[in-house]
């Protein structure tokens, strides 16, 4: 059976899902897409991912603290990597 | 597929539910003991059940701050609220000829008024700390404009009508020269602007619905609706006809309640932090 590769946007709002919800997950994952690319078309590429995984720091920072963001960041970082 | 399965998941929507029933079992069972204590124990069964349920509170709100590291937003928050519910239970203790059958000093008068001061002070600036946790996020809120205004006009309107009787009436104490009521005045302000900081903080819980920190800032906003509650019963000794014994039976439930909910939004936040560190299992 084959499947689709899910986009990492959606990758990022399916780990961050758990902790901030369906909705809040998705806007979170929309908007770091989108302040780290300035795009709005939801999408990043292997090479902007680093850049949007910094834009989440804060939030989840003032969430989770500082050590648990770090495995959070670690875990979507592995996740983009191999999803 | 890329469908994480985290193995904790499960285990974190199931924790809060099962602290929100030992919660509300705890509530019911010290609110019988103080319903059904009769004479002179009353009061000293009033006086134990407030001192546990605060230093309870405390602990659940330093079991969240224990989660965060040093110099995080929301370690510094738990931490005031956990010291916060200490002061209360040293000016509980301060109630002269109860629990510790202190005399009626000044000296005693001044040491509850800065225990009641502290507690006030320590509490409205940790629940403010968790109403601007939203704005630090830089995340937007959810729902309809109008719909954020009415919440917000609904609990700021509450929030300045409950405590407002009271406020008058212990600065008219205060300008008699009452420590005590100087500052109780200050507590009645407290009171108002914790209940005002209510609507951020549900805003805050309803944003992250479905989500594990969903649970802290639900828990933490029922517990301060707990308090503004508690403050509108003790209005139901004024209306004709209420039996004496509704409203203190009423403010005991409540207080208790207020207590054990922070207890276990402090718990709830770190076990959603907890889960955070458990790896995310995805199948191939």
């Amino acid at each position: 059976m084959s499947t689709a590769l899910a986009s990492p946007v959606e990758i990022i709002a399916t780990d961050l899902t758990p902790y901030l919800g369906p909705n809040m997950a998705r806007v979170a994952a929309r908007m770091c897409a989108e302040r780290a690319t300035g795009r709005s078309d939801g999408t990043l590429t292997p090479g902007e991912v680093e850049r949007a995984l910094g834009m989440l720091r804060p939030m989840l920072r003032t969430l989770l603290g500082r050590a648990r963001t770090d495995v959070v960041l670690l875990q979507l970082t592995q996740h983009l990597v191999r999803p | 597929m890329n469908q994480p399965l985290d193995p904790q998941r499960g285990a974190v929507a199931k924790g809060p539910a099962a602290l929100l029933s030992a919660a509300l079992a705890v509530t019911l069972v010290l609110s019988i003991l103080e319903w059904t204590a009769t004479g002179f124990g009353r009061t000293k069964v009033t006086s134990s059940v407030a001192v546990l349920v605060y230093l309870l509170a405390a602990l659940g709100a330093w079991a969240g701050a224990a989660g965060f590291e040093p110099g995080d937003h929301l370690r510094r928050a738990w931490g005031l609220l956990s010291l916060a519910n200490v002061a209360l239970a040293a000016g509980r203790l301060l109630f002269p000829e109860q629990l510790l059958g202190l005399p009626d000093t000044s000296m005693v008068a001044w040491l509850r008024a800065l225990a009641t001061l502290l507690s006030n002070v320590l509490g409205v600036w940790g629940t403010a700390l968790f109403a601007l946790t939203w704005w630090r996020t830089g995340l937007p809120l959810p729902g309809s404009r109008r719909g954020k205004i009415a919440v917000g006009v609904l609990l700021t309107v509450l929030a300045l009508a409950v405590p407002a009787p009271h406020l008058v009436e212990s600065i008219r104490g205060a300008l008699g020269g009452d420590p005590y009521a100087g500052a109780m005045a200050v507590g009645d302000a407290s009171d108002a602007a914790v209940f005002l900081l209510i609507a951020p903080v549900f805003l805050t819980a309803r944003a992250l619905w479905g989500g594990s920190l969903s649970w802290p800032f639900g828990f933490l906003a029922a517990s301060c609706a707990c308090w503004l509650l508690l403050d509108a019963s003790e209005f139901l000794g004024d209306i004709p006809g209420a039996p004496p014994w509704l409203a203190p039976a009423i403010t005991a439930f409540l207080r208790t309640l207020a207590c054990l909910l922070l207890a276990i939004a402090g718990l709830s936040h770190r076990m959603a932090i907890r889960s955070s560190a458990s790896p995310v299992v995805r199948q191939a």
